[in-house]
């Protein structure tokens, strides 16, 4: 009784100490996507998702043959790595756009559930520069395994420098939705947004998981309308781990994946007519400003 | 305890009331004994399943990267593992021994609802019939983990309904079972027999049916709200509709923690019978025992909320919840402290159910130990979801539960089948088994403390050694356990004759049947002094 009570009092304090979310220098929202996450910098007014790394996400296929101890931080890296400045009090506000997940970097020493439709918060201050590595600790469906988290603290300048490219970064996306490209520009673009995003179900084959994940490779949506297609991508499928791209991606890349999986695997071949082969990012935001069908 | 000669001496005429002939006597049979068999093989047919499913895990794990399986397939069966051995081997084992032991122990000749005691029994095999074949619809078994969370589980394909309508099945059976045990227990005590006289394992089944009554029904409604919020519109669990997803796991857990009790209790019941058997001495702190018990029921619905800390629930409830999980620990170690007083002084031998119970009691406690970890919420602000959890429960559900459920059926076996078992193969199991199990759960708590999250298929290269020995520790483990199954058929097929009484330190009404015992058991009540 007195061990349990010795052990109850520390907690006790230790407890109160993470819960004291208030007043914090900085907030980023943290939304869990099935399987990334994404960053919102309430204060600077700029937003990105980061997924899984290209070569770890080579290398985790079923039998992919590349062995993990050849691939640098198996399982481990991101695209994009959030980064917070040193010595600063940071609120993180968790929350998510389909399912539960979890935030977690095991050197904060806590992780929060991120839940649709709710936001919970947590806060950290890092001390040592440096890179800390997480990954999503609640089951979350077939890739719960592939959505890590990366996390660069820098110096309070270099922080300030990245923020400076990232917002610019942001400009530079939104004016490539006035851009027109050619079909080979969108083909390119459109491997790498779909190998990021859509390749962990439907397959870099485009063939599907069958009974699980339907084969986009001469599919009836894939190679009908390009605006059915298009709604498909941008609003998903209710009740399916097919989730609304057209909140997730810039026009630019939705227009390339479309493209992308219009063109791929032979179906250019089943397509009636030649102008149904590509869309343009006008097009895309077209769609998108008018809402869901 | 003390009773007298059982009045047995009537079995000549017994003969006309034996069991039908051929298949139609176990489809139809209303006798304790043989739905407690039935009950038992199905757990260990499920055990064998279930254990599958884990060498498929285990496998796909042994190395970093997919060697082997789908990770929507892993999902489905580390799912589907944990709803076959929690429902199809702990709880039918545990009531497959109550079903055997009970009315033998309580001197009456049988369950007080023998038919209803049959239907409980026969729905077990449709329901698992109907989980196991979701694995063939398209889309796959279910894949969202036991804990069946939404929104995730609300993504499961065609496999949706039929896993609903098992967990209501199996939840539907439980009831009954319970029911059937409460009624026999309180009607069916033979004269003399009052409560404070009764074994500890017809306690710990009382109260495990009254917590069985209390939380089945509060699972059966969860999934309920899943089934009508997937098919009919409602918002439960959807916050676009005004709903909460964690509102579901606050209901699942106020079921899932008495269930963990349920799992537990019926098996800390079976070792307070082994100990003193194998110590020749009585249970020391019998009351305590019995309040303990009880003590720990009352207090399991008021911690659920410990699975969920890092749901960002406000300061206080986790302070209430911490302090409560905290306190559980008291009458806990109250039991273990009298387990080991039993032994303390007594004149122990080490047979393979007393082999079984001793190593329940080191690793049980270890297992206890980390739930204490977990239960203190800024820890568990670390530990929640990772492998150091997967440790926790499987050393209090493997080296608890199931060496808990072996050390009876080692201790019943020559009572159930009048034959001895095969002593140095049951010596072989248990040290193959007790070695094994530790190798497979230890380093789990490593990987866990080193940041490695559960339910995952794949992981990082850091993780490798302690994953490639814990596969190592889960094949050794799983082919032991066919050297139970060849034991039980030798057993069963013959042997050395057993007495009645079976051990020398046994001590209760079930000792003073034959073995094996008449079908009937006891015709006549016996009377305890």
């Amino acid at each position: 009784m007195l061990i349990l009570i010795g052990m109850a009092v520390p907690a006790t304090r230790v407890l109160i100490a993470m819960e004291s979310t208030g007043n914090p220098d900085m907030q980023i929202k943290v939304t869990g996507y099935q399987w990334k996450w994404r960053y919102d910098y309430l204060d600077e007014g700029f937003g990105f998702f980061s997924s899984l790394a290209a070569d770890s996400n080579e290398a985790r296929q079923l039998r992919s043959g590349i062995s993990p101890h050849t691939v640098p931080n198996y399982l481990l890296e991101v695209d994009e790595p959030l980064v917070v400045p040193v010595g600063k009090k940071i609120r993180f506000l968790t929350t998510a756009s389909d399912v539960i997940h979890s935030w977690w970097v095991p050197a904060l020493g806590w992780k929060r559930d991120a839940i649709p439709g709710f936001i919970n918060s947590s806060w950290a201050r890092i001390d040592e520069p440096g890179v800390y590595r997480g990954q999503c600790a609640e089951l979350c469906g077939r890739d719960h395994a592939f959505m890590p988290i990366v996390l660069r603290a820098v110096e309070e300048q270099e922080y300030r420098d990245w923020v400076v490219q990232m917002q610019q970064k942001q400009q530079d996306s939104a004016s490539e939705a006035n851009q027109t490209f050619s079909l080979d520009e969108l083909m390119a673009r459109g491997e790498q947004v779909y190998t990021t995003n859509c390749s962990a179900c439907h397959q870099a084959g485009g063939q599907g998981i069958p009974g699980a994940f339907p084969a986009l490779a001469g599919s009836a949506i894939a190679t009908g309308a390009l605006q059915e297609h298009a709604r498909k991508v941008l609003y998903g499928k209710a009740g399916t781990a097919m989730a609304a791209f057209g909140v997730q991606l810039s026009a630019a890349e939705l227009a390339a994946v479309i493209t992308y999986e219009r063109n791929a695997w032979g179906n250019d071949q089943q397509l009636a007519e030649a102008a149904e082969r590509m869309g343009q990012p006008a097009d895309i935001a077209v769609q998108l400003a008018q809402g869901v069908p | 305890m003390s009773t007298t000669a059982a009045t047995v001496g009537t079995l000549a005429d017994e003969h006309h009331h034996g069991p039908q002939a051929g298949l139609m006597r176990w489809l139809f049979t209303t006798n304790h004994k043989d739905i407690g068999t039935l009950y038992l093989l199905f757990s260990l047919l499920m055990f064998l399943v279930g254990g599958a499913m884990a060498l498929v895990v285990r496998l796909e794990l042994m190395h970093p990267g997919l060697q082997y399986v789908e990770p929507q397939f892993f999902n489905s069966m580390t799912t589907m593992h944990a709803l076959i051995m929690i429902f199809g081997v702990v709880m039918p084992g545990a009531v497959g021994l109550a079903n055997w032991m009970i009315p033998m122990m309580i001197g009456a000749p049988d369950m007080a609802l023998p038919r209803l005691n049959n239907w409980s029994f026969w729905i077990l095999p449709f329901a698992f019939s109907l989980l196991l074949l979701t694995l063939l619809l398209p889309g796959g078994g279910p894949a969202g983990g036991w804990t069946m969370y939404p929104p995730l589980m609300l993504q499961t394909q065609d496999a949706f309904p039929f896993v609903i309508f098992a967990v209501h099945l199996m939840g539907l059976s439980s009831v009954m079972g319970a029911i059937n045990i409460i009624a026999t227990i309180f009607n069916m005590r033979a004269p003399g027999m009052t409560f404070m006289k009764l074994p500890l394992f017809v306690w710990t089944w009382i109260i495990t049916a009254f917590l069985l009554i209390a939380a089945m029904p509060v699972l059966a409604g969860a999934v309920t709200m899943l089934l009508t919020d997937r098919y009919f519109g409602t918002s439960f669990f959807n916050a676009a509709g005004g709903g909460d997803p964690v509102l579901f796991q606050h209901v699942f857990w106020f079921f899932g923690h008495p269930e963990v009790y349920i799992l537990i209790l019926p098996a800390f019941g079976i070792i307070s019978q082994v100990i003193p058997t194998f110590s020749r001495k009585p249970l020391f702190g019998y009351t305590s025992m019995v309040y303990a018990t009880a003590a720990i029921a009352f207090l399991s619905f008021f911690v659920w909320a410990h699975h969920m800390f890092t749901v960002g629930m406000p300061l206080t409830g986790e302070l209430f919840f911490m302090y409560a999980t905290m306190s559980i620990a008291v009458p806990t170690g109250v039991k273990i402290f009298n387990w080991i007083a039993t032994m303390w002084r007594g004149s122990l031998t080490f047979e393979t159910p007393m082999l079984f119970a001793v190593a329940f009691v080191v690793l049980f406690s270890i297992g206890g130990f980390s739930g204490l970890m977990l239960g203190i919420t800024p820890a568990d602000f670390q530990y929640h979801d990772t492998y150091f959890v997967v440790a926790h429960f499987h050393y209090v559900l493997v080296p608890g539960s199931i060496f808990a459920l072996m050390a009876g059926a080692y201790l019943w076996l020559p009572k159930w089948t009048g034959h001895m078992y095969n002593e140095t193969l049951g010596k072989l199991h248990f040290w193959l088994s007790f070695i094994f199990i530790n190798v497979l759960f230890f380093p789990q708590h490593f990987l866990g403390l080193a940041g490695m999250p559960r339910r995952i298929p794949d992981y990082a290269v850091r993780f490798a050694e302690f994953n490639f020995i814990s596969s190592l520790g889960a094949f050794a483990f799983g082919l032991s356990q066919l050297i139970f199954v060849y034991l039980v058929i030798q057993c069963v097929r013959g042997g050395q004759r057993a007495t009645d009484q079976v051990w020398e330190g046994a001590e209760g009404l079930e000792w003073t049947l034959p073995s094996p015992p008449p079908y009937h058991s006891f015709t006549t009540a016996p009377v305890v002094r």
